[in-house]
């Protein structure tokens, strides 16, 4: 299996685990960025199939996204963020997804 | 045995250290202007960079070895080929397009002081047929007639990575860049029945949302020039078996699933693109090729890609020499040895240390592809040896690397001039000149 794939699984294993958690808080305000991800966790598995998944490209971005729901995945699970500071990481896995599925569309790539 | 390959250094410091007098000198030290008899015509093969490339070569490094061919007595032309689709927005497919795309990244006569013409001509098919039994997948090939017909061949290549090659050397420049656009669909392998597109292509109809849901639907319809793809209301038919791997469809149908590209044909286009370099060797004549990969802006895709992304390292030196194996052997083995440039592709694929391999974890297209298939296939069929003797270049001490219109110091040159009409206002200010301040605070504005 390609560094990418492998990467995707944690990807999609992280989110899971991060709404899951998401879903137990209460308070914080956080139902957008849940919703957000949910969406997010659907997406990600439309791109196993994807032929970027096994370039080489992937592995930077996919990289990011590990590391960026690694690092919420750590504070839900210490507890220790304020809603500012965790909704910050939140955005950063989103962003980090969002760079990862605009990549795996491959506009204007070239193959000579 | 061990080929000789001539290095400049990575640094320039003085005029005699600038790129451009590195070439000359590599140049010269491996014998190439030794190549060259008064009224030789001199191809200067080069690749002139796609639509909004950044990253192929100045055009000043033609137009410098074109100049020291032309001293040597030779008619030089610089050179580069028509191109197969590669995407669906294309701009060197015909000899127009190529013109129009080499000068807007300033190959002009005027810049290079001699001619560029397109090698293989108003479609790409003005070419000479080489037998070539001893191709380790090719048993033939099609050279680009304006190279194939010159009698001295100077291979002037920008070392790069490369997607599908993963490493873009003078293999490469020769291997893709000196064949016919026919013999391009040759080295891609288009129609061979185990390794072309057509043949390996996983496709997946099941995937396309159609005509009904996908966005850009016409893309898929429209990149294919023998319009092999029909795309209906919920799915796409394509005609594979007419398939002549152009790869124009790749950039309009690998991103969203609908085909998957498994790693056959392009291992088989390394091997290819070795057998085209020793089929455009044997045109020519082998004691009739040289050689010189610059090691500047070691960008991780091709010049042919229409970006160019940061170095992978910094600039690994100027290199020439007879063997295109061993030249391109010493510059992968160069840039593995040097430290990744911050914030690249390096950077980001962990292979930034000195050692690790930058191109086939940074550069290629997908897992698992050599950078040294194209140079250990060229070893195999006799084409050269990746065995290297590496011979550094002193900067000469006593060569004149300055502006070559006239020779003479500033004031030899300028003092009649300059009596003539002096630039400097000697008549304001009491001979100053300009109305300035007598002081200022220098502790300001430190």
């Amino acid at each position: 299996m390609s560094k990418g794939l492998v990467n995707l699984d944690l990807i999609i294993e992280g989110c899971r685990r991060t709404i899951e958690e998401l879903k137990k808080m209460e308070g914080g305000d956080l139902s957008e960025e849940l919703q957000t991800l949910e969406r997010m966790e659907g997406e990600l598995e439309g791109l196993k199939d994807k032929f970027f998944m096994k370039t080489v490209a992937a592995v930077p971005a996919t990289k990011t996204c590990v590391d960026e729901v690694e690092k919420v995945n750590q504070a839900l699970a210490g507890n220790k963020d304020n809603p500012a500071a965790l909704k910050q990481k939140l955005n950063n896995v989103t962003d980090a997804v969002e760079v990862l599925l605009s990549k795996a569309q491959m506009r204007g790539t070239t193959l000579t | 045995m061990a080929s000789k390959v001539w290095y400049a250094g990575n640094r320039s410091y003085s005029p005699a250290t600038s790129y451009v007098a590195d070439m000359l000198e590599v140049f010269e030290a491996a014998e190439l202007d030794k190549l060259i008899k008064p009224n030789d015509v001199v191809a200067i093969k080069l690749h002139c960079g796609e639509w909004n490339n950044t990253a192929y070569l100045r055009p000043v490094y033609a137009r410098t070895l074109a100049d020291k061919i032309k001293s040597l007595g030779g008619r030089p032309f610089v050179t580069d080929t028509t191109t197969l689709n590669y995407n669906p927005y294309p701009a060197r497919v015909t000899e127009l397009d190529m013109r129009f795309t080499a000068e807007r990244n300033g190959y002009t006569s005027e810049a290079l002081g001699c001619p560029f013409i397109v090698a293989d001509g108003w479609m790409g098919t003005d070419d000479v047929h080489i037998d070539l039994p001893e191709g380790y997948i090719l048993k033939e090939a099609f050279i680009a007639k304006a190279v194939a017909h010159a009698d001295v061949l100077i291979t002037l290549t920008h070392f790069k990575g490369h997607p599908m090659g993963v490493i873009g050397g003078a293999l490469k420049n020769l291997g893709i860049g000196a064949q016919s656009k026919r013999g391009k669909y040759n080295v891609h392998l288009g129609g061979h029945p185990a390794y072309g597109m057509g043949a390996t292509t996983e496709f997946h109809p099941e995937r396309c949302k159609g005509k009904n849901e996908c966005p850009t639907w016409k893309l898929c319809r429209d990149c294919c020039p023998y319009g092999l793809f029909n795309v209906k209301d919920d799915t796409i038919e394509w005609k594979r078996e007419k398939c002549v791997g152009c790869l124009a469809h790749l950039g309009a149908t690998v991103g969203c699933g609908v085909m998957d590209i498994p790693r056959e044909p392009l291992e088989g286009l390394h091997a290819a693109i070795a057998d085209a370099c020793m089929a455009t060797v044997k045109a020519v004549g082998k004691d009739k090729v040289g050689f010189i990969n610059m090691g500047i802006d070691v960008s991780p895709y091709c010049d042919c890609v229409m970006y160019a992304d940061m170095p992978l390292v910094p600039h690994i030196g100027i290199f020439a020499s007879k063997d295109p194996v061993a030249i391109d052997m010493a510059c992968v083995d160069k840039v593995t040895e040097s430290e990744g440039t911050p914030g690249s592709a390096a950077e980001d694929h962990d292979v930034a240390g000195s050692g690790a391999k930058k191109f086939e974890n940074a550069a290629a297209l997908i897992h698992g592809l050599s950078e040294q298939a194209q140079i250990n296939t060229g070893a195999i069929i006799g084409l050269g040896s990746k065995e290297y003797e590496l011979i550094k270049v002193k900067p000469s001490a006593t060569k004149y690397y300055g502006f070559t219109e006239d020779t003479r110091p500033g004031g030899a040159r300028f003092k009649k001039l300059f009596s003539k009409e002096d630039p400097f206002p000697r008549d304001r200010f009491n001979g100053q000149g300009f109305k300035r301040e007598e002081k200022i605070d220098f502790e300001k504005i430190r």
